[in-house]
């Protein structure tokens, strides 16, 4: 009798690092984030797909980390909130959420920016409805939407 | 009823207050370098998952972890009950009936909604927890369930027997001039009744 496959190695490429690792084939990609790697700027809200929070890049398209399994991750280019940046400067459209004061606890920022900066990859810039319409998947509970929107918008542009 | 009187906010003097001061931790929180709770990790530490009603209302006939204790690496397990022996009921915000309600951090004897977790189980890894959150037995006596807000008034059902009812506040939050402000708006949108969403 054959049992399943219980783990696998994936190569995967985080923030431009390849990276080769073995885990259990039921890990989540947000869990192999944070707690293998230590990546802990992505974070976890609900668990089920609906805060957002966790919002990472895979090959530049922004998914839910908790929605994937990390050996789907396998060959893919993932990008996280702490490869935004770097060790240099704060990209726009971080700056844009420091000066609209778009963040309170910050426990939602990483996964709307993650959101943000994907769509601003594809429409550089954004209308109010099209922030709206790309951030309806990210939940803040300090209820600061009104300052995330004016932030990605001026991002783009359009203020 | 409650009548909850609120004042005008006072007119300040121009000075700290109003103006836009850059926040010290705002560099780290755009970059995912804040470290919030679920990010601190300790040697040894375990993690928890819980055990979730499946219904949402009923009584909880009884629950059986002895299956999860058995597994290695299981850590422990709390249950409802050991939770009302252990600690004090939440503190109640609200002013009676609803300030009469025992809420406690797992569900006691009975749950009220689905997904209300009964039991948690601590573990030397996130999936052994999970696994072992599964061999915890909980029998369950369903009980009528209400999903309107409004049918709820009719107290038909009690969902927490401490209120006496299913109104456990209600007020009006009365302040300023109204009709003034009605009357010299540019628009007046006429809603009968809001419903509050959970986000």
């Amino acid at each position: 009798v054959t049992q399943p496959t219980s783990s696998r190695t994936i190569s995967v490429a985080v923030n431009g690092e390849q990276i080769e690792y073995e885990v259990p084939a039921r890990r989540l990609l947000v869990h192999f984030l944070r707690d293998d790697l230590g990546l802990t700027g992505t974070h976890i809200g609900c668990d089920t797909g609906n805060c957002g929070a966790c919002t990472v890049h895979v090959n530049g398209e922004a998914v839910k980390s908790c929605m994937l399994l990390a050996v789907q991750a396998d060959g893919a280019q993932v990008a996280t909130i702490e490869g935004l940046a770097g060790d240099g400067e704060l990209t726009a459209l971080q700056q844009s959420f420091n000066q609209h004061h778009a963040l309170q606890c910050g426990y939602c920022t990483p996964g709307m920016l993650m959101s943000a900066t994907a769509l601003l990859a594809r429409n550089p810039h954004p209308s109010e409805d099209d922030v709206r319409y790309a951030l309806q998947g990210n939940i803040c509970r300090c209820t600061g939407y009104v300052n995330i929107v004016e932030a990605v918008v001026a991002a783009g542009g359009k203020a | 009823m409650t009548t909850t009187v609120t004042e005008p906010a006072k007119t300040l003097e121009k000075g700290f207050v109003g103006q836009s001061v850059p926040r010290k931790e705002d560099r780290r929180l755009v970059q995912g370098q804040g470290t919030f709770f679920d990010d601190v990790r300790r040697h040894g530490m375990g993690y928890v998952h819980f055990v979730r009603s499946p219904y949402a209302h009923a009584k909880i006939v009884s629950i059986d972890v002895s299956k999860a204790l058995e597994l290695d690496g299981v850590y422990g397990t709390i249950t409802g009950d050991e939770v009302a022996i252990h600690t004090d009921p939440f503190f109640e915000m609200s002013v009676e009936p609803g300030g009469n309600i025992k809420d406690y951090a797992l569900a006691v004897g009975r749950v009220r909604h689905m997904g209300e977790p009964v039991a948690a189980v601590a573990a030397a890894t996130r999936e052994l927890a999970r696994d072992a959150a599964e061999l915890v037995e909980v029998e369950y006596d369903p009980l009528p369930v209400i999903t309107d807000a409004r049918e709820s008034e009719s107290n038909d059902v009690i969902l927490h027997d401490d209120a006496g009812s299913n109104v456990v506040w209600s007020g009006v939050f009365d302040w300023g001039d109204v009709d003034t402000a009605l009357a010299e708006a540019d628009h007046v949108v006429k809603i009968s009744e809001l419903h509050f969403h959970r986000f």
